[in-house]
């Protein structure tokens, strides 16, 4: 009888184990988040915030000293004005986190959203505006002490998936419900919305009193800030996951069709018909020595000089998702699901790979 | 690779019926319901076949050959195992036939539970896997978000009501998973012969502990929309068990499965 107990037992705890493992949340469930500045990388992967010694790819510390499994951050961190990270885990533990870069320690942290923080907050200032998936933009002062440094929430809808961008006046807010808010930075209220034609993970670029922002409907688009009335629609070749980069009047960016496009930022023109390099590109571009830098899922760096062909600059172990960052003379390009382990990896002006970063376990 | 286009089949199944009620509140729950009772209608001959083969074994349980060549070979392992595969092929009994019919459904459990996880998409990878699970038939920039609202909760998180004063978060769909898991164990299990040596009757017994405890620590810290499948599934076991005239209401009762025992 009690071996019968124990085979029960057995079967059922597999059960359950198959089960949470076909679906269920994994440490690394999602591809990771990068900052960096000039002297170390900060990346985001599964319960585990590292800080990564730019200068020899040295592991500096870890957040948290013991890892939870309620905790999952795929978030990009962010700098707050006085060189703190802020980061919010999008695990079943909701918590946006202030850790000291120095230390690694925590120094503040709110606990009280619904839902988890999938994308970056905002800085301006002391200022904190961070979307949640909960649908609400909570605001926060830095400036005041622990307890009373959250302002308020402003309720948007939607899961709130990407990071807002500012123009000192407002903050625009994208949403995967389709639709782009603008919220007033004194009043808090929420001045317009504007319905795009699809979801929008992106974060928005702004230059000049317009917002530019593509989306799972296959456009690209540009909105007015004053009111949100949409000032042209370009159509795409499949879903842009990404926000565009904009350089020099040209917004660059790809999609998961693995279409790379140059539109003009003034009436949505291309600059050169879109190319194809391999694989979807979903990362946002950076510019680099006067380049952009882009990077593909087949885990390619691109570098594409103005009227010249996108050229591969390295192709590393992984899935590239999350966009690239700079430190110095380096490009920092963060893996997903590679082979070796790796995690990070510095890219020197070359191109040719400086240091790799596989965590000791 | 094949088991993801498995999967894709049950993604799209589930979004194309969400996609017909995308006017309706709570489409997703309701596209969840109606696919679960999809299933289970496709599933119904084995289901059927499973509750057969279950009462075909519990009826030699109680059968009086049987245990009486159970008390002869007490000591005996080997000769009992004999006399017993003996007696399978006498009365015809495949003890593989009740079991069989669940093998072939555990993958189809697990591709529902997988197509609904991924069609809520929690996550940015399994938003991506989502883009790509979805056919050509469907309209992804209409689909994407699915709308996750359903009745007083939300079916990509767990579910729980707050009750005001206390604060406390009940975890209503937990505990009606737990007591649908429970009763619908119950109903299917037939009369025990009541012997020290019925060790089906104890399994069962286990298994109407265990599997409600388990299904509720899902419901608990799943997506909600896991819950809703199972309670669904739950209630159409239930109809199905009573419906073939199988489903035994005594058992709900303390002591009820004796009572029957006592009858018989």
């Amino acid at each position: 009888m009690k071996s019968n107990r124990f085979v029960l037992i057995a079967a059922l705890v597999l059960l359950a184990t198959l089960l949470s493992a076909c679906g269920g949340s994994p440490a690394a469930a999602t591809w990771p988040g990068l900052a960096a500045d000039e002297n170390a990388a900060y990346l985001t992967n599964g319960a585990i915030v590292y800080a990564i010694r730019v200068k020899d790819g040295e592991e500096l510390w870890r957040f948290p000293d013991k890892p939870s499994s309620k905790l999952l951050f795929n978030s990009n961190p962010v700098f707050t004005s006085d060189g703190q990270l802020l980061v919010g885990s999008s695990g079943a533990d909701h918590t946006l986190f202030r850790i000291d870069p120095e230390t690694g320690n925590e120094n503040w942290s709110f606990s009280d959203a619904d839902d988890h923080w999938a994308a970056s907050p905002l800085v301006v200032g002391d200022m904190v505006y961070a979307p949640n998936a909960d649908g609400f933009l909570y605001v926060f002062d830095l400036s005041q002490d622990d307890a009373d440094k959250f302002v308020t929430k402003v309720e948007l809808g939607g899961k709130l998936w990407s990071q807002p961008v500012s123009d000192g006046t407002r903050v625009y807010v994208p949403s995967l419900d389709h639709q782009l808010h603008a919220v007033n930075m004194q009043t808090y209220q929420v001045e317009w919305s504007t319905q795009l034609d699809g979801a929008i993970t992106g974060a928005p670029a702004r230059h000049d009193g317009t917002l530019y922002i593509g989306t799972f409907g296959q456009t690209m688009n540009a909105v007015n800030a004053s009111d949100g009335s949409i000032a042209w629609s370009q159509p795409v070749k499949s879903w842009v996951w990404g926000g565009p980069l904009l350089d020099n009047g040209i917004l660059y960016f790809g999609d998961l069709g693995g279409n790379f496009y140059a539109l003009n930022a003034s009436d949505g023109s291309p600059v050169f018909d879109s190319i194809q390099p391999d694989n979807a590109i979903l990362a946002t571009p950076i510019l680099f020595n006067g380049q952009v830098v882009f990077v593909s899922e087949s885990g390619n760096v691109y570098s594409l000089a103005p009227g010249e062909t996108a050229l591969s600059i390295e192709r590393l172990d992984g899935k590239l998702y999350t966009p690239a960052a700079l430190s110095g003379e380096l490009i920092l390009a963060a893996p997903f699901q590679s082979e070796g382990g790796i995690l990070l990896v510095a890219l020197n002006m070359d191109g040719k790979i400086a240091w790799s970063f596989a965590p000791e376990k | 690779m094949l088991w993801d286009t498995f999967v894709s089949i049950f993604v799209n199944s589930l979004l194309w019926i969400y996609n017909l009620l995308s006017t309706v509140p709570g489409a997703f729950g309701l596209a969840i319901i109606l696919f679960t009772i999809l299933i289970r209608l496709v599933t119904w001959p084995l289901n059927a076949s499973q509750l057969k083969s279950a009462k075909a074994m519990q009826d030699l349980q109680n059968d009086k050959d049987w245990q009486a060549t159970q008390k002869k070979y007490e000591k005996d392992r080997e000769k009992l195992a004999q006399e017993q595969m003996r007696i399978y092929k006498e009365k015809g009994i495949n003890p593989f036939a009740s079991c069989l019919p669940m093998l072939i459904q555990l993958p189809v459990i697990i591709a529902l539970y997988q197509s609904i996880t991924r069609s809520l998409a929690t996550t940015p990878l399994s938003l991506l896997q989502l883009t790509r699970s979805i056919g050509g038939f469907l309209d992804v920039s209409s689909i994407i978000p699915l709308s996750s609202q359903f009745l007083w909760f939300d079916l990509s998180r767990p579910e729980y009501v707050n009750i005001p004063g206390i604060n406390f978060h009940l975890p209503v769909l937990a505990i009606i998973v737990a007591l649908t898991t429970y009763v619908q164990t119950k109903l299917t299990t037939p009369p025990s012969s009541g012997g020290a040596n019925d060790q089906s009757a104890a399994m069962t017994g286990m298994m109407s502990i265990y599997m409600p405890l388990m299904l509720g620590w899902f419901a608990l810290t799943f997506p909600s929309g896991l819950a809703v499948y199972f309670i669904t599934s739950n209630i159409l076991g239930i109809v199905q068990y009573a419906m073939m005239g199988k489903a035994n209401w005594r058992n709900l009762l303390p002591g009820g499965n004796k009572t029957q025992i006592v009858k018989k």
